[in-house]
């Protein structure tokens, strides 16, 4: 595996995970449980979807394409369903709004820890955006803290919270799945750390955060088979990836 | 829920200034709230958020003796008119 | 400073003279309800208006354009949020009472919202159009509004509408200069919503029109849908689109564009019987509002020190009046 190989890869899952899961967010528009929720919730995609477009452009940098929002979006939203390297996590798609904040606290502890990572990266770019992110991350946790402080201590809440942890969890590994190259990047000097180096911290977080639950007693091994070293899709990732391209596919070619 | 106010200030050189109110459920939601709702475009780089009824708000009237207290307006017109009339005759 | 007044008539006097109400002054009831329905309809506007653009928003063709719809739509919740919030400090309606109201489709919005948006083009064209036409309006409240809490947060409302309408023509522009599938698409939009928008400011004002004479609208309707026709029709005109209006002409003498009478039937018919789209889009909205009570009733817990925000009787300048 040859290291810009590794590299792309290793951003390419990266970005695709920025972009779903501000993709997720941009449903809540509207219909979140309070108008001022609304407007967090609203914020917070807005910053995924800018972490994805950095991302994005570095991987186009990476190929000497110039980062228009043509070049952007062709790379973002054009590529056959396997060319993805999102995990299932954020392709989940749900109307509960119990799964979609523990999905946002889960991802945004890790995501935080993944930034770390590479804060010190060898692509200087990497490192920049890191910067940016990171200021953004302790808001993104802070918010989802301060939902939870309060809900895990009223009784049919932390019912729901913990029911909803109990459908998400089984997800949470994929989240930590390294792509095929990612040796690679890292001996470029891409991250600090592998993402597989993630999972044990995240699952302390997250024991710290909910309680030892009987929703996260089972580990789930078989993700990482269906996950294919995230080259494999779940079943929410077409219908949503078709619903992200209805406009660009009425007139391919035509700038919006 | 609570309401709460919201004051934010600009830069160094303008004061506090209220910009509305919100409903949540703790402080630490209502700054977290209020930062969306109220500081989307950075309009201030200082937020307060203060629960309403921690405001100790004044009778309507209480200040209205204060508005006619015309020795504290010293208007300055006796030595205005002085001057200008020195300025007319010269010599 | 506090102040009462013995009659309407010192009221209005007081409103001629350019006063300013604020919250806890001990204004006429009538002057009450009228601000407070007023602002209630702005709000649940704002809202339906959010929920219009909600059906497009996850289909935004690209990623950073993504972003900025967004934002944008954001903004028109956030309005909403500051409208309920001044105007539940009117003491007429809870906040929770205002969209409980809207969801069961009790209260009134802007007769647009009940209109399906049915491609991308109509987004557009909304976010172009409608928000010019809103836009209009507010400026016209904002610029002599009576209501003290009610003008200060136009100020803000009308600064973002700004934001607004430089994207808005934006996105027109691309697809101005775009593709014959993209003019086709957004000439077809603006065949839907052209009248729509221009409806918005509704019918001829009455002579004895109250909101008028406390000023809380400082201009009337057809003033307004006057300034919207000079200012757009040349516009969406230099753009290459055809205004859908057989009988529009242009005057040499007055040099403004006349667009003919204009059908008020079909906004009756919205107005009586709910819009062709309305009630999905407040069903989902209000599935979700139910769908998420536990969220609000956890939040409320152990709050009991100071009961509920909304019936929190406040004591200082943003507190409830009594009515």
């Amino acid at each position: 595996m040859s290291e810009p190989h590794g590299v792309r890869e290793y951003l390419l899952a990266f970005a695709d995970d920025e972009h779903l899961m501000g993709q997720q967010h941009t449903e809540w528009i509207g219909v979140a449980p309070f108008l001022e929720e609304d407007l967090a919730v609203s914020s917070i995609g807005q910053d995924e979807l800018g972490h994805a477009a950095l991302l994005y452009e570095l991987v186009l940098d990476l190929e000497g394409v110039e980062a228009t929002d043509l070049a952007l979006d062709a790379l973002a939203f054009d590529r056959p369903s396997h060319g993805y390297r999102c995990c299932h996590l954020v392709e989940y798609t749900t109307n509960d709004w119990a799964e979609a904040l523990v999905r946002h606290w889960i991802y945004d502890t890790f995501e935080a820890m993944r930034w770390q990572l590479v804060a010190g990266s060898s692509l200087p770019k990497l490192a920049s955006v890191a910067r940016k992110a990171l200021q953004e991350e302790a808001f993104h946790r802070r918010h989802a803290d301060a939902l939870l402080d309060k809900l895990l201590d009223a009784p049919e809440a932390r019912d729901r919270i913990l029911e909803a942890l109990g459908a998400v969890y089984p997800l949470v590994e994929g989240l930590c799945e390294p792509v095929e190259g990612e040796a690679a990047a890292m001996s470029a000097g891409m991250a600090a750390a592998s993402t597989a180096d993630l999972l044990e911290p995240l699952h302390q977080a997250i024991e710290a955060r909910f309680g030892r639950s009987d929703s996260i007693g089972s580990r789930t091994a078989s993700l990482q088979n269906r996950q294919n070293r995230r080259t494999t899709r779940s079943a929410d990732f077409d219908p949503l990836l078709q619903r992200m391209r209805e406009v660009l596919d009425y007139d391919p070619g035509a700038v919006w | 829920m609570r309401v709460y106010e919201v004051f934010v200030k600009k830069d160094g050189r303008n004061e506090f200034r209220h910009v509305g109110a919100l409903e949540a459920a703790t402080d630490e939601l209502a700054l977290v709230l209020a930062r969306e709702a109220y500081l989307r475009r950075a309009e201030g780089d200082r937020l307060w958020v203060v629960r309403r009824d921690h405001v100790v708000a004044a009778p309507g009237d209480f200040v209205d003796p204060n508005a006619d207290k015309p020795h504290r307006h010293h208007d300055g017109a006796a030595v205005a008119a002085r001057r200008m009339a020195a300025r007319q005759s010269p010599g | 400073m506090a102040r009462s007044w013995a009659t309407m008539e010192d009221f209005e006097a007081f409103l001629d003279d350019g006063g300013l109400v604020e919250a806890d002054d001990p204004m006429p009831d009538a002057y009450r309800q009228a601000v407070f329905a007023f602002i209630e309809m702005h709000a649940n506007s704002e809202l339906m208006g959010g929920l219009t653009e909600r059906d497009w928003i996850p289909k935004t063709p690209g990623l950073r354009h993504k972003m900025a719809v967004l934002a944008k739509t954001q903004d028109e919740i956030g309005h909403g949020h500051l409208l309920y919030m001044v105007a539940a400090d009117l003491g007429v309606k809870t906040r929770v009472e205002m969209l409980e109201d809207l969801f069961a489709g009790r209260s009134r919005f802007h007769n647009v919202f009940h209109y399906r948006a049915v491609t991308w083009g109509d987004q557009v064209a909304i976010a172009f159009l409608v928000d010019a036409a809103a836009l209009i309006s507010q400026q016209a409240v904002f610029k002599n509004c009576s209501y003290g809490p009610y003008k200060r947060i136009l100020r803000r409302i009308i600064a973002e509408e700004g934001f607004h309408m430089r994207l808005g023509e934006d996105r027109m522009l691309r697809i101005a200069e775009g593709t014959d599938r993209q003019r086709l698409m957004f000439q077809e939009s603006l065949n839907r919503w052209f009248w729509p928008a221009l409806q918005l400011f509704g019918p001829d004002s009455e002579s004895d029109d109250v909101l008028l004479r406390w000023h809380i609208k400082s201009e009337r309707n057809e003033v307004l849908r006057d300034r919207w026709v000079q200012r757009f029709v040349p516009m969406l005109q230099s753009y290459g689109f055809t205004i859908p209006a057989p009988d529009m002409r242009w005057d040499a003498v007055t040099h403004r564009w006349d667009v003919g009478p204009i059908d008020w039937e079909p906004l009756k018919r919205t107005l009586a019987q709910g819009g062709p789209d309305s009630s999905r889009r407040i069903r989902e909205a209000a599935g979700s509002w139910s769908r998420t009570a536990w969220v609000r009733a956890a939040l409320s817990a152990d709050l009991s020190d100071n009961g509920v925000a909304d019936n929190c009787a406040g004591n200082g300048s943003t507190s409830t009046g009594g009515s």
